[in-house]
């Protein structure tokens, strides 16, 4: 259900760029997900179609692409990507230096007309 | 025209967040927020641990619930200030909830603010509201798998209490698989077993937040 308040947050994203480059209306917004981000992509798209109406990214079509899960080991100096939340680094095997944000949800780029039509 | 943009979708809640951050360092609050499922006995956890905390410093709480104010009906019969957020349905609370909460604080006579999210295992782990940390309670009857299933909570939390252990002979649950699967989640997470309604058990998690506040105290500038 917190699909809703993230949705709010895209569409804010979403709404200052379009303001920012003069765009009147959003045809594509691509957004990225991290796999372990836990959000549902048919509660943000319902919840994006509902509160964009009346806005420039009304029409828009939302593509979200599933990016892997980057942790990161500071002994080892590495990043490599995990599939699930117990997280060893293939280097070393440990857990306990290894940061992981779990949060990976963005606006990767929108793409729009400056014209009405 | 395409435009790239890469801004992570949770900023504006994090940019309140950190302002509530300063605003606790300022005032050099401890800060903590209470995460766990409906009926793990969060409350039942406070009404106890309070009146044993409320000796050393003072605190004051926040009570998220999604339509009623009967939890924090019980927090103000232990005479501490309390807050109480009503979510209107909403499943978890956010940074700007607590910002505005904080007003209605004298943020100058509390050391501890503990923050009772709404009872839910899933979402409340994405918001970052500006504590210091999270603290995720699971209880016996819920089931040891429950860290696997609903891990981001458990790794987001530096401290997990089990409650209800009194229950413990009336249950499967495997405190073994319980801290196997901790430690996978998150190895550096301290774990307090207790049985909220019974104050001896309570001790460890006091004396570990005590310490956590006298810390605060004396970093903060």
């Amino acid at each position: 259900m917190h699909e809703l308040t993230l949705a709010l947050s895209a569409l804010d994203i979403i709404n200052d760029t379009a303001k920012e480059h003069h765009l009147k209306k959003v045809d594509q917004v691509i957004i990225e997900k991290g796999m372990l981000s836990g959000v549902l992509d048919d509660a943000f798209v319902s919840a994006f179609t509902i509160i964009s109406k009346g806005t420039c990214a009304e029409h828009a079509s939302l593509k979200i692409m599933l990016a892997p899960a980057m942790a990161w080991c500071k002994k080892c100096n590495q990043e490599f990507s995990i599939t699930h939340f117990d997280k060893i680094c293939p280097t070393c095997d440990s857990t306990e230096d290894v940061e992981f944000n779990p949060s990976q949800f963005y606006v990767k780029s929108i793409e729009g007309n400056q014209h009405e039509n | 025209m395409k435009i790239e943009v890469v801004r992570n979708i949770l900023e504006s809640n994090d940019r309140i967040a950190n302002e509530v951050k300063a605003k606790l360092a300022e005032k050099k609050i401890y800060a903590v927020n209470l995460l766990s499922s409906a009926g793990s006995g969060k409350t039942t956890l406070l009404e106890n641990l309070i009146p044993m905390l409320k000796e050393r410093f003072r605190i004051a709480v926040i009570e998220g619930d999604l339509f009623t104010t009967s939890d924090a009906e019980r927090i103000d019969k232990l005479d501490v200030p309390v807050v109480q957020i009503n979510t209107e349905g909403g499943c978890h609370i956010d940074a700007y909830m607590i910002q505005d909460a904080l007003m209605k604080f004298d943020l100058d006579a509390i050391d501890l603010l503990i923050i009772e999210n709404v009872g839910n295992l899933v979402c409340p782990a994405e918001f970052w509201v500006g504590e210091d940390e999270k603290i995720a309670i699971l209880t016996v009857t819920e089931g040891n798998d429950k860290p696997a299933k609903y891990p981001l909570i458990f790794e987001k939390s530096s401290v997990v209490v089990l409650n209800k252990c009194d229950l413990l002979p009336y249950t499967n649950f495997s405190t073994d698989a319980f801290e196997c699967d901790i430690k996978k989640i998150n190895p550096k997470a301290k774990i307090f077993a207790i049985t909220a309604i019974e104050r001896d058990t309570l001790h460890a998690l006091a004396d570990y937040m005590t310490e956590q506040v006298r810390n605060k105290h004396d970093i903060s500038i």
